[in-house]
């Protein structure tokens, strides 16, 4: 990628002029707030920093921006106007998670933006809840109701009864939610997303002392053993992970990695591995215990590293040897025992090499031990903060805003307990509960925020008997999905390609890095970024919600955040010019210089062992196995990841990589499976478990375990706009809430159903190309 | 004089259809909708072909990424009537959509089929129309459409180095799906160039053409998925 050249300037004097009126076929990078659209030459094309939204991941993005002509409604009438428009969204070439990379749903942000089904304004509620009746009201009507209902709260001594239930913030706005409600006086802020990372942060917290998610330097690896994490596709951080992938593969001369795929279905991860091992669900961290168990037992792990960084390593090795070997393995795991010898040996003889788990691994009741097993494969080979290792990305260097401090009106309702804290530990399923109970205390007002429950949570929780149970609903969303259509109030948020936020990777690329989103383009919209409405709603409640969110803006409170952070980095000048920087770069990062320095030479991590002694178990599953034969394999979908893609009509005409489906849900069964349940390619099937049923199509899947059926995650909304609306099912409705107990992470891989004939309810539309394969390609 | 080329190594392709998306975005490819779709009648100038090989368990999938090959012996050019498919000084075979009269000749006769006819005019809901690519005319009904190596691009990269004085460096033009593909399976460039990435990735011992015995030539090399050996 050519570096793109920088060269706007602070002022609009003489550097920018020559610049906007250059030739037009420079790629330019430009501040939108220091460059007005009259100033913008026809036909030139500019290009600003930004973050992608599509996923927590975090990489980040320059979009292309253009003067161009757009019809828009002022005071009831339809004009024409120019305005500056997003044209393209590429990847950030100098971001260091990405390297100017993007994935499909990264692409196709710009129908975010430009979704025809967005929120357009405030609304209120008229009609019963779920009638989707609403008036447009003022944002000042708006910020009133709001702040009456909260100032109401609190003079009744009862501010702990507002939760705020949001998705995996971005960095600072996370920082503000969290101010905002300690300073208001509740201790709610919880957070949930159906594919989160709870189990994982537990599991390294555990071995070794991080409560956060671990960075795998794929590149540099020579083997690698994936334990049910989609990495290529979904998992974490699908474009860092792909690139560190194609470099594996094919980046070092003479060198060709090999990827060893574990997983119970065969997903697009599977697709690329050298090796597929379908395993019996759930029984990841026993194929790790058993491959400990042989390199222990032919002495292949790293002995210095294991005397000097480890604990516990007797015990383990006594468990790995007395309960694991490889026949006992291979019956719990359905792996034959010369396969799991074969890559033991391998595993610990190429190094470096790197186990990672996650995804299905994860979501089981036992998940906490699969994630320790296969932690503690890396700790055998000495590959912990090593070139080819895992390691922790260390976060940039921000200076912490002073503490809010507690006050009066606030002490009292923040030492309320938690709603989703049982004995220390979270639990959606209890919050739910409580919710629908009003006990120990009911709810009063919830803020809904990037997080759509209705669509997400499994409805065996009762989520939408206990929303009735809550008086006051409040919904950031930009679009009308599920959750928002049950709310209240709704309160749009600009999208994010008009929104001013930012991101610190996590895992990252192995250097300290942020990146900075601000205002693409002007907001299409009468919505407000939902920062600034918590801001707006702080000061008017009161002086000491005022003194904690003192900023007038949430762009403020951002480069209040960059000042510090400009400081500890000690690059000496002036803010504002390192500031205008950060915004031409579309963040902060240590620079490639400085970073070598500090992933080579990582802080020494010790690796404790016992974890996998007192938290192993057997994976447990909802169904009884006569009445429900087969595993249930939910996975986030390419396209449309939770389901949060699904309003991109882009990513719903994408054909499916593994089955080539578009538009629609499908189920994968196995065609052996198929025909013994007398169905074949197109037909449609009731998929039920105890709690539900759906109907989907099936797809023949020659990579279905046969006694397991697959279904994407995404489809099935029943709001959301009119490409996501009434197509395909949603199959986080069969789900049996079981959780994984230590971390509350959903046990989303754990459930059985039984697949019986449904009446057709329409085709399934899958794209057949005409192949032209040739034997050339298999010489 | 350049000799524009892509190498996709096949080793590095999983298949992610993230160089689809960016096709879309760039080009001004219609959203056809699930009854077109269902009727093969996507716009896809770049698509992901899946291959299964082997049985449970030992199943394999094979990913290839098929674009106008921009052939060399373009089987497509001498059966157009108007001469609105022809070939470019630099390689690249082009489409001119306002000569096209639709006989679809040309897509008959691609041994890659690889060409999208439009049956019909194409509407963008308000506001997505504001994304459109200003830089690519959109195409109506009755005209062929297919991949041009994000032609707008090469113009762009050259008009660029021509204010500055100098010729387009390697690397200068990138086509939407090459820049975006998350395993850097895709390399652009000119193929006269011996120095150029896509020059020396074309030399590997993993290279070959999609049906090569036709004698097409194309200008789109791929690399063969390797195995792992034992080293
Ligand atoms: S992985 Fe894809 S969706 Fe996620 S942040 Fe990166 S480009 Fe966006
Ligand atoms: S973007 Fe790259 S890896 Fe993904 S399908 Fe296209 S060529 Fe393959």
């Amino acid at each position: 990628m050519k570096r793109r050249e920088f060269l706007i300037t602070t002022t609009l004097g003489a550097g920018a002029t020559v610049v906007l009126q250059g030739c037009g076929h420079r790629e330019e990078r430009l501040i939108p707030l220091l460059v007005s659209e009259e100033q913008l030459v026809p036909g030139a094309q500019y290009w600003t920093a930004s973050v992608c939204r599509q996923c927590p991941a975090g990489c980040g993005i320059v979009v292309k921006t253009m003067l161009g002509e757009a019809t828009t409604t002022v005071d009831g009438q339809t004009v024409r106007v120019k305005r500056r428009q997003a044209k393209k969204i590429e990847g950030n070439p100098d971001h260091p998670l990405n390297r100017g990379r993007l994935c499909a749903r990264g692409q196709a942000g710009l129908q975010v933006l430009y979704n025809p089904d967005r929120l357009q304004g405030p609304l209120r509620r008229t009609g019963p809840r779920g009638s989707d009746q609403y008036v447009e009201i003022t944002w000042e009507e708006a910020i009133r109701l709001l702040v009456e209902r909260l100032q109401g709260l609190r003079q009744r001594h009862q501010a702990h009864a507002l939760v705020f239930l949001t998705g995996r913030l971005s960095k600072h706005t996370r920082l503000l939610v969290e101010r905002f409600m300690r300073a208001y006086g509740s201790p709610n802020h919880i957070t949930y997303e159906l594919f989160d990372d709870a189990v994982e942060r537990r599991a390294n917290e555990l071995t070794m002392g991080r409560e956060a998610l671990a960075t795998y330097d794929l590149a540099r690896a020579r083997y690698v053993l994936s334990f049910s994490a989609p990495f290529l596709e979904t998992w974490r951080s699908p474009v860092y992970y792909s690139l560190g992938f194609g470099s594996m593969r094919q980046g070092r001369p003479g060198v060709r990695g090999k990827l060893v795929h574990v997983e119970p279905r065969f997903s697009l991860t599977a697709a690329s591995a050298d090796e597929w091992l379908p395993i019996n669900p759930g029984t990841e961290g026993t194929l790790a215990m058993g491959l400990a168990g042989i390199i222990i037992e032919e002495n292949l792990f790293d002995r210095a590293f294991i005397e000097r960084h480890t604990r516990g390593f007797q015990a383990f090795r006594q468990l790995a040897r007395e309960e694991y070997p490889p026949e006992r393995v291979s019956e719990i795991t359905a792996i034959p025992a010369e396969t799991i010898v074969r890559l033991a040996r391998e595993f610990a003889q190429h190094r470096p090499s790197l186990a990672l788990g996650g995804g299905a691994a994860a979501a089981h009741t036992n998940g906490l031990f699969n994630l320790i097993a296969i932690q503690a494969l890396n700790a055998l080979v000495g590959n912990l903060g090593r070139p080819g290792g895992l390691s922790f990305t260390p976060d940039p260097p921000f200076q912490e805003f002073p503490p809010v401090p507690e006050t009066p009106q606030t002490r009292e309702s923040l030492r309320q307990p938690r709603l989703d804290r049982v004995d220390g530990a979270t639990s959606i399923p209890a919050l739910i509960e409580r919710w629908r109970s009003g006990q120990p205390y009911a709810v009063d007002t919830l803020f809904l925020y990037e997080v759509n429950p209705l669509f997400t949570l499994p409805p065996a929780l009762g989520v939408r008997e206990a929303l009735q149970k809550i008086p006051f609903i409040v919904s950031f969303s930009s679009f009308k999905d599920e959750s928002a259509a049950w709310a209240d109030l709704i309160l749009p948020d600009h999208t994010y390609l008009e929104s001013w936020w930012d991101e610190v990777p996590e895992p990252g690329a192995g250097q300290p890095a942020v990146g900075l989103a601000q205002p693409v383009v002007k907001p299409l919209y009468n919505t407000r970024l939902t920062s600034d409405v918590l801001l707006h709603v702080a000061r008017t409640i009161g002086d000491d919600m005022r003194a904690a969110l003192p900023w007038e803006r949430f762009e403020d409170f951002l480069k209040e955040a960059y000042r510090g952070l400009h400081r500890a980095v000690g690059e000496g000048g002036d803010f504002e010019h390192f500031w205008e920087e950060v915004l031409k770069n579309g963040g902060w990062w240590m620079p490639d210089d400085q970073r070598s320095s500090l992933t080579d030479h990582p802080e020494p991590q010790t690796f404790d062992f016992s974890p996998a002694l007192s938290h192993r178990r057997q994976p447990t599953f909802a169904g009884d196995e006569r009445a429900y034969p087969f595993h249930l394999h939910i996975y986030p979908s390419i396209a449309f990841f939770d389901g949060r893609g699904a309003n991109q009509p882009w990513l719903q005409e994408m054909p499916d990589p593994m089955t080539t489906v578009a538009w629609g849900s499908w189920v994968e069964i196995h065609p052996r499976t198929a025909e013994q349940l007398g169905v074949s390619e197109g037909d449609w099937v009731w998929i039920e478990s105890p709690h539900g049923r759906i109907q989907a199509p099936v797809v023949l899947f020659p990579g279905a375990r046969p006694d397991t059926v697959n279904i994407p995650v995404g489809q099935g909304h029943q709001a959301y706009g009119r490409y996501a609306k009434d197509r395909g099912a949603n199959p986080v409705r069969l789900l049996t809430p079981l959780m994984e107990p230590v971390s509350g992470g959903l046990a989303w891989a754990a459930t059985r159903v039984k697949v019986s004939k449904a009446p057709d309810r329409g085709r399934l539309v899958t794209v057949g190309y005409t192949r032209v394969h040739t034997e050339a390609e298999r010489r | 004089m350049a000799k524009w080329g892509m190498v996709i190594d096949l080793d590095r392709c999983t298949g992610c259809e993230a160089c689809v998306i960016a096709c879309h975005a760039e080009n001004n490819l219609p959203i056809v909708g699930e009854e077109e779709s269902a009727k093969g009648r996507q716009h896809n100038w770049i698509r992901v072909e899946r291959y299964w090989e082997g049985e449970y368990p030992h199943i394999r999938a094979r990913f290839i990424p098929v674009l106008c090959q921009q052939c060399d012996h373009a089987p497509c050019e001498p059966v157009c009537p108007v001469y609105a498919t022809y070939h470019n000084p630099e390689g690249l075979n082009a489409q001119v959509y306002n000569r096209c009269i639709g006989t679809r000749f040309c897509a008959n006769n691609c041994p890659y089929t690889v060409r999208v006819f439009n049956w019909f005019d194409h509407h963008w809901e308000k506001p997505l129309d504001e994304q459109l690519n200003p830089d690519v005319s959109i195409r109506t009904r009755g005209m062929m459409e297919k991949c041009t190596f994000c032609i707008q691009r090469i113009h762009r990269a050259r008009h660029q180095a021509e204010d500055e004085g100098r010729d387009i460096r390697d690397g200068d033009v990138q086509p939407a799906c090459v820049q975006s593909c998350p395993t850097e399976a895709m390399v652009f460039g000119d193929l006269d160039d011996p120095d150029s990435r896509v020059s020396q990735r074309a030399r590997s011992r993993r290279a070959f053409r999609l049906l090569e015995e036709l004698g097409t030539e194309p200008s789109v090399i791929y690399l063969k998925g390797d195995e792992w050996v034992e080293p």
